[in-house]
């Protein structure tokens, strides 16, 4: 099995991301706050419906997670020392965060750095990409060997 | 102790002593795996004297419990149970010293004493209180696929020959009356292992990701099943009901997938009905998909 993905919401903007997704191997987590800061770019700005996302969503595998007291504890955990005004700034990227907070969870996102508290848990979808492309080829090299 | 905590909360009792037998013993706190396995034993050995009301379930490697309704104290450091270490998070547990706390301590201590060095005769016994036979046949088919393989090193084809058996007896334990809506699924993977073990050149990657893309499947339908848990609180279950139509329509779609590189190696797979027509619905998904996904970026 592979490692659990948690998707930030710009991830969602990867055509090439949602293709892959549909034959991972693997649990595909999008946090219920990216989820609904989607539907607001897709529905408010660029006048999508509920139906076509939630169909993307299916299509490709995508679950829509909801926050726990433990996601919450994570967050917590997260921000000990965080001063005010950047929490207020940033919340919602701690919260996202939060989801992948538990190795081998892994955060795939456009602004690797704005999750820099999650380690080396954090890729860009080309990165993703590229990354199992390479395994599938040394995995193909080495059956053909 | 957190403000507020319960004097004699047995279930952080038995947590808590579960965690620090084991750290005494041997110096590390316990494993996800080793920590489910003797809270299940405990409860069990309890049950008629003290109940602890351990929130658990069956899942994937056997009986575990429910973290989000676990004591807050225990911590997890990993998502999978036999990476993650478990371990107690500030002051002890409250307890006074009864007669109910003493039983807790030495049903523990003797639980330590059987199985700290021995996991596998733990996940065992507890297999042994498994509400259905096919896990159990599962366990064996599990052992047999990880274990003696990489023990023996034994060729393909002596293994597809004793696997055999073991598989068509597992399958033949699968409780279709309390699972009916997996019967189909269930029938394509036997039959697709059926094709690959009875051929002549007999792949095991590929059984192994039959079998257990089946059982991954198989286990978000198992653990809420009223015979698989026990004091679940009614939204968890409510979340895990939820998640079961994505996830059949995610493993239908991994099944299918590794049924069309299945035809591609073997030859018989489009006599049998089941098999091609679970392949053109695959390749009907597929088309879909494309329609869904260039719609929505390209519009």
């Amino acid at each position: 099995m592979n490692e659990p993905l948690v998707l930030d919401t710009n991830a969602l903007n990867s055509k090439d991301l949602m293709y892959w997704l549909r034959s991972y191997r693997g649990k595909v987590i999008l946090p219920i706050i990216a989820y609904c800061e989607f539907c607001y770019y897709q529905i408010v700005l660029k006048r999508k419906t509920i139906n076509q996302i939630d169909a993307l969503l299916r299509t490709s595998n995508i679950e829509i997670r909801n926050m726990s007291k433990s996601d919450v504890s994570c967050v917590i955990d997260i921000c000990q020392d965080i001063k005010e005004p950047e929490f207020k700034k940033n919340w919602r990227d701690y919260m996202i965060g939060a989801f992948a907070h538990l190795p081998p969870h892994r955060l795939i996102t456009e602004n690797v750095d704005d999750f820099d508290f999650l380690g080396n848990r954090v890729i860009d979808p080309v990165s993703l990409l590229e990354k199992y492309d390479n395994k599938g080829k040394k995995r193909k090299r080495r059956r053909k060997a | 102790m957190a403000e507020g905590e319960n004097v004699n909360d047995y279930l952080s009792i038995a947590s808590y002593f579960i965690i620090k037998k084991f750290k005494d013993a041997k110096g590390r706190d316990p494993s996800g795996l080793y920590f489910n396995k003797i809270m299940f034993l405990t409860y069990k050995k309890l049950r008629n004297k003290i109940n602890l009301k351990l929130p658990h379930c069956w899942y994937r490697y056997g009986d575990e419990v429910i973290k989000f309704s676990m004591p807050n104290n225990i911590c997890w450091d990993h998502e999978d149970p036999d990476k993650t270490k478990v371990f107690w998070r500030y002051n002890p547990p409250k307890m006074e010293d009864s007669e109910k706390v003493k039983l807790i301590e030495k049903t523990v201590e003797q639980l330590t004493e059987k199985y700290a060095d021995n996991v596998f005769e733990a996940i065992r016994k507890v297999y042994s209180h498994a509400p259905f036979d096919f896990q159990k046949r599962f366990l064996e088919l599990r052992e047999m696929l990880y274990g003696i393989n990489n023990t023996f090193n034994w060729d393909a084809t002596s293994l597809a020959t004793i696997s055999a058996p073991v598989f068509s007896s597992a399958f033949k334990t699968f409780p279709v009356s309390n699972f009916p809506s997996l019967k189909r699924q269930k029938e394509i993977t036997e039959k697709a292992i059926n094709i690959i073990l009875t051929s002549n050149m007999p792949d095991f990657n590929l059984v192994k990701d039959f079998s257990i893309n089946f059982w991954f499947q198989f286990c978000y339908h198992l653990r809420t099943h009223n015979m698989a848990h026990e004091n679940v609180p009614k939204e968890i279950l409510t979340m895990w009901r939820g998640k079961i139509e994505l996830e059949d329509l995610k493993y239908r779609r991994i099944i299918a997938d590794l049924l069309k590189l299945l035809a591609r190696f073997y030859d018989n797979v489009y006599s049998f009905d089941i098999l091609k027509d679970e392949i053109e619905w695959k390749n009907k998904d597929d088309k879909e998909a494309e329609k869904i996904i260039e719609d929505f970026f390209n519009n």
